[in-house]
């Protein structure tokens, strides 16, 4: 795509995810068909979806981006065109290396995270951990008797707990090896898609709190011509901007190794982005009055899904500890 | 500080973090008390001349001294070093109060020192619990401390002012132009 294409794109889907209400209005994938979507996809499916988390981050969107990712990234790895629809289900501790459901008594429960609530009947991917440590993919169909709630706790906007059973008999597996593979697949691609979102969501965080501190005024002067809070909103932007680069070329890659470290990148980028923005706001950044704690919220849960930064920062380090060198980025 | 009545206008805000803690507190024309006023608690009568910061040592700086050993087994981790300087900065000012001494501008290291720990420790407490801290329908509790604890660098002012206090006030660097 050239870079007035990309602006363009840019532009169009910050206003359709600044505007769209999960629940109010028709699901996300059919009013991306307007903007001709399938053809922007079939163009560079890489850079049209980085832009669409980015779009969603930097509008604090409720609109399910990740579900028909994990769908078409499953449905790729796997050969099996007919899961592009389907629903996976991300571990109830939004862990990808813990599993959402396990076997007890013949029948398989699942509990888990969606963040777009799949109708009765509708098919599941499920991770689910196999008695000999190994992995499985379950393939099921959405019961009668399932429950959907909305999610609790730092942001209750994020997406649904799903709980809900089915007999052996009822599910398809797939095994190891491919199973593994097919998930290592779908955590690469969520987390340098979250990663996209999270730095994005920092990167409007940081712009907030620019206008901001152009505006209030301390001391007979605009508290942004201090410099001890200059020092502190251009250091969160650069972490920003260099946890967006590598983001970019772990979208490009498609390494697991990439997106681990852009993913941890963008967690900690973002999470630094609002302490300093929170600083700039003073009190009022603690109010209800003030949006800042919707984006507080988000990040933090944006950060749990698919691996906090402190837990893959810890993963990183084990990692280059037994490696002789630094491993690439990318293509550098 | 203490602002004239006719001066001052102050409305409750609704916090998102614990309890009613917050409140906008504006005036202009204000008295303000010279800085090296602070004086000290008169323990016998019961009456604590305690100014906002000296308030805040007491109140923020003991009560929240318990954490450190109740999230346990960060004996070697650099946040727990930040809480034992806290704690062991906390009582020699404590100490010096109850010798009656009057307490300068030094007592900014003290709120830094607090910053530290309170901010730190609160990050080691959401990451022990792991990702239910963020998604528990029980935690509610735990979160809205946690969210309160980001108001320490702001409330009885803000790491820039202390900052500046400690650089100009106690090291005797030059003010800005």
């Amino acid at each position: 795509m050239d870079s007035a294409t990309l602006d363009l794109l840019r532009v169009r889907l910050t206003e359709l995810l600044g505007e769209h209400r999960a629940g109010r209005d028709a699901p996300l994938a059919q009013r991306l068909a307007t903007l001709g979507w399938e053809e922007v996809l079939a163009d560079d499916a890489t850079t049209a979806t980085r832009l669409l988390f980015e779009a969603r981050g930097a509008t604090l969107s409720d609109a399910d981006a990740l579900g028909p990712l994990l769908a078409r990234v499953v449905a790729d790895a796997a050969s099996r065109p007919d899961l592009a629809g389907a629903t996976v289900v991300i571990p109830a501790s939004l862990d990808p290396r813990q599993c959402s459901a396990a076997i007890a008594g013949g029948k398989l429960r699942v509990e888990g995270v969606v963040l777009s609530e799949p109708a009765e009947g509708a098919t599941l991917v499920v991770p689910v951990a196999w008695m000999d440590g190994h992995r499985r993919l379950a393939i099921l169909r959405r019961g009668a008797g399932w429950s959907g709630d909305r999610l609790s706790g730092m942001d209750e906007t994020l997406g649904v707990r799903l709980r809900g059973g089915a007999g052996e008999a009822d599910v398809d597996w797939i095994d190891e090896p491919e199973a593994r593979s097919i998930w290592e697949a779908a955590t690469t691609a969520a987390r340098w898609a979250v990663a996209a979102e999270l730095a994005a969501l920092g990167g409007a965080v940081i712009l907030q709190a620019v206008e901001y501190t152009g505006q209030r005024k301390q001391y007979g002067r605009a508290i942004g011509t201090f410099q001890a809070l200059q020092h502190r909103v251009a250091a969160a932007y650069a972490s920003l901007v260099g946890a967006a680069e590598v983001t970019a070329e772990a979208s490009r890659s498609g390494r697991a190794w990439d997106a681990l470290v852009a993913k941890a990148l963008a967690g900690k980028a973002t999470e630094n982005a609002c302490t300093q923005a929170q600083q700039c706001y003073g009190a009022i950044g603690f109010t209800w009055e003030h949006p800042f704690h919707h984006y507080l919220r988000r990040s933090y849960v944006l950060d749990r899904l698919f691996g906090d930064w402190r837990t893959l920062e810890a993963e990183i380090g084990a990692a280059l500890a037994v490696r002789t060198e630094v491993p690439k980025i990318g293509a550098i | 500080m203490r602002p004239r009545p006719e001066a001052a206008d102050s409305r409750e805000l609704s916090p998102r973090g614990y309890g009613q803690r917050l409140a906008e507190f504006l005036s202009s024309d204000a008295k303000v008390a010279p800085f090296v006023s602070y004086r000290p608690p008169d323990f016998e009568s019961g009456a604590h001349h305690l100014t906002g910061l000296q308030a805040l040592l007491f109140d923020e700086g003991w009560s929240r001294l318990g954490w450190p050993e109740q999230v346990g087994g960060l004996g070697g981790d650099p946040r727990f070093r930040a809480a034992a300087a806290l704690r062991v900065r906390t009582r020699s000012t404590v100490e010096r109060l109850a010798r009656e001494e009057t307490l300068g501008p030094e007592v900014s290291i003290d709120k830094l020192l607090l910053v530290d720990a309170e901010t730190a420790i609160w990050d080691s407490i959401r990451q022990l619990y792991g990702p239910g801290f963020d998604l528990d329908p029980g935690l509610n509790w735990i979160r809205e401390e946690f969210l309160f604890s980001r108001a320490a660098p702001i409330y009885g002012g803000s790491q820039e002012i202390q900052r500046s206090l400690v650089a100009q006030r106690v090291l005797g660097m030059p003010r800005e132009p």
